[in-house]
């Protein structure tokens, strides 16, 4: 089966091994998220769904929006581990259920016109890989932001090399001219992506 | 180096194309160079954010578990020592919390319209694929990318009377969906209906999308109740994908509150 990040398992491991942070014991669980380990995918079902599904269905939610807010997470989570930097310091549900609550939370503030505040287990203190993994939600979504500001070609075009379409097969789809055509206009369309974020002063902060 | 050349390098490099010496290379360069270094960060952080999360191995695994476990009840992990007495200490608060969620909230919470909702859970427009044309001779390929082109720009009214050409020289499915989806958006619903029911009808790799798009044009046009049969059967078909499964009940969920 091909990769889907060919090297990020392998990026993860060596910076376990290289960096200064002492890994904690449950990095296993980011390894099997990156791997696609199925006895590891069903332990983190079993294992971590129930409490996130707790603290959304005692707080506004049902069953489904618990699982959204499972998967999402999951989501962000994975994306973090991409960065060749991630360790891991913390337990894997320390981790986890601090982001779910702010997931669930800005979901709620959405439809409220009044603060939310969430009941919830206590004893989770918000770690460094939880501050980290927040920065990161926000940076991208000020990347979504500005992505939506881009022309429909120029969305259309990303999206296609973001589901790792040849150029050939683009150039095709989108009725260019060829290949290197293309490979021109994703250069001029990242180019006008990365301007709009730098020049956001949202930027600035939330900058690695 | 010539931005553009130079911003090749750094996309063969994310995608894991560059190998060898090239690789070793070019890793160098940014070992020695911040700035190159700072640039592919970004761009990695933008391919990161970007990326579908529905095709991400490990949730599509994880969703299949989930779809599995969904007759089943959860069963609820034991949770440490200290957590429990703190459970059982505001657990009054968690029922009143619960109830309030179900029965207080959903009257707070101003209600979409169905056309709002369908507007936003419909998903991208279908896109003609070449692998899958038909070639008697002419130049489909060019063809299909002239449709594309202007499905992708909006421009659905002028994409229709090349898909309906398309269809009827190709009786391709992919190009049934794109015209439903092309009909659907410029409010032509019976027409909409009329080419999604025939996909439906079919047992074919499109039929989920097929009653995807059959069940947002009924919701548009106001036939609520058919809208929401289709989603039922669209969920309770076998193969349904797991994530348009999950739309559907999404949507239903959505909908069944509209008066």
């Amino acid at each position: 089966m091909k990769n889907f990040y060919p090297t990020t398992l392998i990026q993860y491991l060596n910076t376990q091994i290289m960096s200064n942070k002492t890994s904690h014991e449950d990095t296993f669980y980011v390894e099997g998220m990156l791997k696609n380990d199925p006895f590891i995918v069903n332990r983190i079902y079993k294992e971590f769904y129930p409490g996130i599904r707790r603290m959304v269905t005692s707080n506004s939610g049902n069953a489904d929006r618990a699982w959204d807010v499972f998967q999402d997470t999951l989501v962000v989570i994975f994306k973090m581990a991409q960065s060749p930097d991630f360790v891991l310091t913390c337990p894997f549900y320390n981790l986890l259920y601090p982001i779910s609550k702010r997931v669930w939370l800005k979901e709620l503030s959405k439809k409220s016109r009044s603060e939310v505040t969430i009941q919830d287990e206590d004893g989770y203190i918000d770690e460094t890989n939880v501050e980290e993994t927040i920065h990161q939600m926000e940076r991208h979504a000020l990347y979504k932001e500005k992505f939506v500001l881009l022309g429909e070609k120029c969305q259309a075009l990303m999206k296609l090399v973001f589901d790792k379409k040849k150029m050939r097969e683009i150039a095709v789809l989108l009725n260019h001219k060829n290949a290197h055509t293309t490979r021109q206009q994703h250069y001029k369309c990242r180019k006008k992506l990365t301007n709009l974020i730098q020049q956001d002063p949202k930027y600035k902060e939330l900058k690695r | 180096m010539n931005e553009a050349i130079k911003f090749e390098q750094i996309h063969s490099y994310l995608s894991g194309e560059l190998s060898g010496t090239a690789l070793t290379e070019f890793e160098a360069q940014m070992k020695s160079d911040p700035a190159l270094k700072a640039e592919v960060e970004l761009h990695r952080d933008i391919d990161i954010a970007l990326m579908d999360d529905t095709k991400i191995p490990f949730i599509q695994s994880i969703n299949k578990i989930h779809k599995a476990n969904q007759e089943a009840p959860v069963v609820d992990v034991k949770p440490p020592g200290i957590l429990r007495r703190r459970i059982l200490r505001y657990a009054g608060v968690a029922v009143a919390a619960v109830l309030l969620g179900v029965f207080v909230l959903p009257r707070l919470i101003p209600s979409e319209t169905p056309m709002q909702i369908s507007e936003n859970t419909i998903g991208n427009a279908f896109l003609l694929d070449t692998k899958r044309s038909i070639s008697d001779g002419s130049d489909v390929t060019k063809e299909v990318g002239d449709i594309n082109q202007k499905i992708i720009a909006g421009q659905y009214a002028e994409a229709i009377p090349l898909l309906n050409e398309f269809y009827s020289q190709t009786g391709d499915n992919n190009a049934a969906l794109s015209l439903g989806y092309c009909h659907l958006q410029v409010k032509n619903y019976d027409n909409a209906i009329a080419v999604l029911k025939e996909v439906s009808a079919k047992k074919s790799d499109e039929k989920d999308t097929a009653m995807w798009y059959l069940a947002h044009s009924y919701l548009r046009k106001g036939e609520k109740s058919t809208a929401e049969d289709i989603l039922k059967q669209l969920i309770q078909y076998p193969k349904t994908a797991i994530n348009r499964s999950k739309q559907a009940k999404n949507l239903l969920n959505s909908i069944e509150n509209i008066n």
